[in-house]
């Protein structure tokens, strides 16, 4: 009796997961599809900007969201899931998507490639394939290093705490020595690679430096607490270029508005569904958002106004 | 469902079959829980992928990516039979020292192939993941019923037993770890040089689906005999595949893109107590 209950079920999974299919190719709408490497606000608010410009828009289109939860053999498995489904549009988001989407693609004339959050598609071997659109989130670290400069001129000393182990980190990183070493600043760059360094690398700057950079990646940004906590109890000030985490106890940060970023690749997708040449085909984000924590500002002693003065 | 959904479960399937393999040698053979696995796999990836980068032959380089993935698997080895740091314990530190290691062997968490010539030249992936997998279950099963190998299984099975017959139990040991790890690290140099990529996360979980992969075979198969255990290894990483493929198609009832993981478990339990009902 429960054999035959536990078949049932089994065929029924089975019948349904079969079914699925026929649904998705029923109907006119044009098939959007979205791999997206995990769930992190970043990267969730760049699906929501997708679909809302293409609701905006009116574009017809049915879409279709998986998520693989961070794992890239699952990325992989999705991609080619996706694939085979022939959609006119694969939207892959985060650079482990985008590099599976772009191995996967079986109909390279007719399904478009459109990718978000990845900041340097060159390293990344996606920027001279076909038939691709994307937005890239470099983030604007020379503009944010100018208003540290201008808001915070006797800081001279800045701390860094990257992961060493994700490229945007890496990357960011990089950009900032190489800016601020010109600028005239001493820079010291602490890498970990699990949550459990991040505190200790905090504790260990603060005594060296006057202001603590932290660039976007998963590992800092998800102890960030504990950065905060040290810094704030030595009056250190933490600065970043998310602007999602000025709530947590930055001082200011300038980055991109990863939703403007979604919305502006949904407007590049929509363009692309009614034929419209898309020029040119990986674009910038020209978005900045610049955000202070005054009660933050008031804990440093620092006035705010001046802070918001150095960001024009 | 569609063929070209199954094609790519088979595609992976295939692949992840190599870790299964090396999951049993060292689980089953040795009995031996080995978490290196989740280190080698992202190490084979990384030396293959470097090596390609620096124009060397794509054979040599996953040729040298077994070699590496033995090296690590050895250390692990080393750490437990030299110094009797707990099998467990072993594995992690390995796998964690890995993580620093695969760093410096790419020099950046993510590094792309996309255009470079691999081992698969323009051959499809299912036959040459195939070939390579018919290849070492013969060697393996070649090995196992040699007079060396059916030592290395018995020193799995009584070590203390084994010992009295003259066996050197830790020199087994620390073999059967090398061969593990060094196919495990093969999978990860097909992988990425299938996908065109390596990235430094890669090896997370590859335990998980290893074992997963080797518990469901076994179910379906119950295998005796070393060649059909190889064979269970095989299929099970399949249809643990297969099973993600469904869970996939799942979202049209109103399942989330979330629930993907949920799904993925449930069709894999099913998968296992299905046979086991059989006896009732």
């Amino acid at each position: 009796m429960f054999k035959n209950f536990l078949m049932i079920i089994f065929s029924m999974i089975l019948a349904i997961s079969a079914c699925g299919q026929e649904s998705i190719n029923s109907g006119g709408d044009k098939l959007l599809v979205i791999n997206q490497f995990m769930s992190h606000p970043a990267l969730d608010a760049v699906a929501q900007g997708v679909e809302e410009a293409l609701r905006k828009r009116a574009a017809k289109v049915k879409i279709q969201l998986q998520n693989a939860q961070g794992n890239i053999t699952n990325t992989v498995q999705i991609a080619k899931h996706q694939a085979s489904q022939s959609p006119e549009v694969i939207v892959a988001i985060a650079t482990p998507s985008v590099q599976s989407v772009a191995k996967a693609r079986t109909n390279v004339k007719k399904t478009i490639i459109a990718f978000a959050a990845v900041t340097d598609p060159v390293a990344a071997g996606i920027s001279k394939l076909e038939n691709i659109i994307g937005v890239v989130d470099t983030p604007p670290i020379n503009d944010l290093i100018d208003i540290l400069l201008k808001a915070l001129p006797d800081k001279k000393r800045v701390g860094i705490i990257s992961n060493s182990g994700e490229i945007n980190s890496i990357k960011i990183a990089e950009q900032f020595i190489s800016y601020s070493t010109a600028k005239g600043l001493r820079v010291i760059n602490m890498q970990i690679s699990i949550g459990a360094q991040v505190k200790a690398a905090a504790e260990k700057l603060v005594s060296e430096v006057d202001v603590i950079f932290i660039p976007q990646d998963n590992i800092v940004v998800s102890a960030i607490d504990s950065v905060i906590q040290v810094a704030a109890s030595q009056k250190v000030p933490v600065i970043g270029n998310d602007p999602s985490l000025v709530d947590k106890g930055l001082l200011f940060a300038l980055g991109c508005d990863y939703f403007k970023i979604g919305v502006q690749l949904g407007d590049m997708i929509a363009d692309r569904l009614e034929n419209k040449k898309v020029e040119p085909n990986i674009q910038g984000s020209g978005i900045k958002e610049f955000r202070i924590n005054e009660k933050m500002a008031v804990i440093l002693g620092l006035d705010s106004q001046i802070l918001k003065g150095a960001s024009k | 469902m569609n063929i070209l959904q199954l094609l790519g479960s088979v595609e992976i399937g295939l692949i992840y079959a190599l870790v299964a393999i090396g999951v049993y040698i060292s689980y089953r053979i040795i009995d031996f829980p080995d978490l290196t696995v989740d280190g080698t796999f992202t190490l084979g990836a990384a030396v293959a992928s470097s090596l390609i980068i620096a124009n060397i032959d794509p054979l040599i380089a996953t040729l040298m990516s077994i070699f590496a993935g033995a090296l690590a698997g050895m250390v692990t080895g080393y750490l437990n039979v030299r110094w009797k740091i707990l099998g467990l314990l072993a594995g992690i530190l390995t796998m964690t020292a890995l993580y620093s290691i695969n760093l410096r062997v790419m020099g950046k968490p993510n590094i792309t192939i996309i255009e470079d010539a691999t081992i698969f030249g323009s051959q499809s992936v299912i036959i040459v993941s195939s070939i390579v997998v018919i290849i070492f279950i013969v060697l393996l099963v070649r090995l196992f019923s040699s007079e060396f190998g059916l030592a290395v299984r018995a020193s799995g099975i009584n070590p203390k037993v084994s010992n009295s017959y003259g066996i050197n139990v830790a020199t087994m040991k620390l073999f059967a770890l090398a061969a593990s790890n060094g196919i495990v690290a093969l999978a990860g140099a097909l992988f990425a040089q299938s996908q065109g990529f390596a990235d430094i996360s890669m090896g997370a979980g590859t335990i998980i689906v290893g074992l997963a992969s080797l518990i469901i075979g076994e179910a379906l198969l119950q295998p005796k005999a070393i060649i059909t255990s190889l064979v269970a290894c095989v299929i099970g990483s399949i249809v643990y595949r297969i099973a993600i493929a469904l869970a996939l198609n799942a979202n049209s009832i109103g399942l989330q893109a979330s629930d993907l993981s949920l799904i993925t478990a449930l069709l894999v339990a099913v998968t296992m107590i299905l046979p086991k009902l059989k006896h009732r």
